[in-house]
This record gives structure tokens, sequence and C-alpha cells, in this order.
């Protein structure tokens, strides 16, 4: 069991309504996730309670948020609560910094794409390079704000992203 | 394929993709009931009390540095191998001020007056001591040398329930002697540390510096 350092995250009554009802819709499918990265209870309700803990911190932005893109922020958060936990235990002080070319950018304009290609090409993705992709290129989020969410650099963030972007072309012109 | 309709694509499958994957998890686990009380508590604990102080942004500041110490709350040891009650630290944060309250998820309680005395045991020998009062339920200490001073309490912990002068701090938390602790320099150049230890509050504050305080709690110890 862990002790917690509690702080008053919810403004109102509303959000707090909002809040218990996200709670009560999600958590048994946040402790699934996060179960099958840790694999014992202890620690999956521990990711859990910190992925409630992350979301409460920025609830009036996300409770704004469609439903589809909020459900989309709750895996995140709580695989990488989760992850997050796992590294610990593995005494893993970072994640392993990718170092790559990102000089190049690249560039979709000459593609043309249906949503069953993209589709099909986002599942072949690993989920650390879906994680970025979400957070830095399709909700805009900055280097840095994407970094504080995943625990990972800001370098590793614009690699990362590099990276799933070009697996993405490769996937979508079909040379993989 | 202009970059934005390649982003909202992305976008709708990558949705599309995370609601699959809740959609497989398994939703079959039954929570433990501690789990439920601090989630309870994540989410009805409230700045009632308070709110009339509150700004609001000095207030979004504050829990940006709060969520800090949330976040990086998974590295604390684990206290419960020494079978005493886990107090959690309830802290609200105002504008000008916190507050900082303690509660225990367990049926068990520390002691209701001070029944152990704790003191401090780093070398204070260049020190003068100021003054000591021992209550029912507090003890303070008070040492001094030139223009340094270091105060020390030890509280019960019912009841605890201490303002600080907090605005623009810096707030972080520390271990001190395997329990949790927060730190915090406060808006006139002093560092203060508080943790309980399952039995007693204590409370240091000095302008000596922060590494130094830090010795010195880690010194307070059971002279009895």
């Amino acid at each position: 069991m862990l002790p917690m350092i509690y702080l008053s995250m919810l403004d109102t009554q509303e959000e707090i309504d909002q809040f218990e009802e996200l709670y009560k819709k999600y958590k048994g499918k946040m402790y699934g996730i996060a179960y099958a990265v840790l694999g014992n209870n202890e620690d999956a309700e521990d990711a859990v309670q910190n992925a409630f803990i992350n979301i409460a911190a920025g609830f009036t932005k996300i409770s704004q948020k469609p439903c589809n893109e909020i459900e989309a922020y709750i895996v995140i958060i709580c695989r990488n609560a989760a992850i997050d936990i796992y590294r610990k235990n593995k005494k893993e002080s970072v994640r392993q910094e990718l170092t790559e070319n990102i000089a190049d950018d690249i560039v979709f304009s000459d593609l043309v794409v249906t949503r069953e290609m993209m589709l099909s090409a986002v599942k072949q993705l690993p989920d650390e390079l879906k994680d970025v992709l979400f957070l830095y290129m399709y909700e805009q989020r900055t280097a840095k704000e994407t970094a504080g969410i995943l625990k990972i650099s800001e370098n590793d963030v614009r690699t990362r992203a590099h990276r799933a972007k070009a697996i993405i072309r490769k996937l979508l012109k079909g040379d993989e | 394929m202009s970059e934005e309709a390649f982003r909202y694509l992305l976008g709708e499958a990558l949705m599309a993709d995370y609601g699959q994957v809740l959609e497989r998890a398994d939703d079959s686990h039954i929570f433990s009931d501690n789990f439920e009380r601090k989630m309870d508590k994540l989410i009805h604990f409230r700045r009632k009390p308070y709110y009339r102080f509150v700004n609001t942004i000095g207030k979004r500041v504050a829990c940006a540095v709060a969520v800090i110490i949330i976040v990086s709350s998974t590295t604390i040891l684990s206290v419960e191998s020494l079978r005493e009650p886990i107090f959690d630290f309830f802290i609200r944060m105002f504008s000008d001020h916190s507050n900082i309250s303690m509660e225990s998820d367990s049926q068990q309680s520390g002691p209701d007056t001070i029944e152990d005395s704790y003191e401090i045991t780093y070398d204070l020998s260049d020190y003068t001591a100021g003054y000591e009062n021992t209550s029912k339920s507090t003890k303070t200490a008070y040492y001094h040398k030139d223009d340094i001073v270091i105060f020390f309490s030890q509280s019960v912990i019912d009841g605890y329930n201490k303002n600080f002068n907090t605005e623009g701090s810096e707030v972080e938390k520390i271990q001190i002697n395997g329990y949790d602790a927060i730190v915090y320099f406060d808006n006139h150049g002093w560092y203060s540390i508080v943790w309980n230890n399952g039995e007693y509050v204590f409370h240091i504050t000095s302008n000596v510096g922060k590494d130094i305080l830090i010795e010195v709690a880690k010194s307070v110890q059971n002279v009895e």
C-alpha cells in the first residue's frame, strides 16, 4: 500500500460528478490495461490510481474533449502509468533514448490515403509510437507536454514522432 | 493529401485503435477496499473550508507544482513493514498559502498526547536553545545561532491541520528516514519539512539551507 499525497484537484461539483462518472465507467477497463503490463494486482491498482490522479490534474481540459478522444487519452495515461511502475520495479531509471537523424521532415502530401489504409497502418505501430503520434501530432501538444505525459525526454518525443511517421509512410506506400 | 487531412485521418485511426484496446480490456476486477477509499478521497476531497480565498490563476500554478509531486509519488519506500498506520498528507493549495492535514486509511491512530519525546540529535552545539515547550499535543523547540534559526515541533497526528505560507513556493516530496516528507521553500526564504512516522507529525523550519535542514530532520529521534 502506498501512502499518498492528495491535492484537491476538482474544482466544482459538476467536475466531481463528471469525474466520478468517468471513474465508474473506466476503472475496470483501466485495471485490465494496467494488469496486462504489470501482471500483479497491487501494482495494477496503483497504476490505475496514478492514472486517475493525472486525469484529475488536467480534468477541466480533458472533460471538454469528445468521448473517443477521452478514451484514447485514458488508454495512454493508464498504460504509461503502468509502464512507469514497471520501470521503477525493474529499477530502470530512464527509458532508453532513441537516436536517429530527424533532420528531414517526412511529408505525406504525395499520398492518397483512405481510412482503412490508415487504420491498418496504425495497428502495425508499437504502442509507444502510437502514443507519441496521438499526443504530439494529432493533439498537437508541445514536445514538452508530450514528454511530461509519457515520462520521456523531449528529444525522445521528436525522435519517436519521426520514426512513427517514417513507418506510417512506408506502410501507406506499401513499401513494407 | 493535405497535412490537416492526414492529421485528421491519423487521429481517427488512433482513436479507433485506442477504443478497441479499451473494449478488449478485461473489466471483471473487483477493486480492493483500500483502492476505493483512496479514490473516494481523490474525488471528494475539496477545499471548501477556505474556498473564498482561492485565486484561480494562483491555484492553477500551485496545482501544476503539486501534480509533479504526485506523479513522482510511486518511488515511495514501503513503510507497511514498520507496522505503523500510514497517514496520507492532504494538501490544500491556495493562492497565498497551503494547508496540510493527515488522515489514515486504517482504523488505527497515533497517540492522543505526546507520550514519547523526539529531539534533534544533529550537532547543534554551536546553537543556543531559545525555548522548549511541551503541551499535551505539541512539543516545540527553537535554536538559534546569529541569524540562523531552527524551529522544531512534534505534534500528535489526530487533528493536525496547519497553514503554511507557500505563495509562489517550491514544493517537493522527499524521504526522511523512510517516511514521506513534504519540503517547501516559502516566500520568506525559509525551508520547511513536514513528515509523520505514523505516531507523530514533525515540522522543522529554518533558514539554515535545504541540505543541512534535511540532515537535521533525519537526525530527529525518540530520546525516551
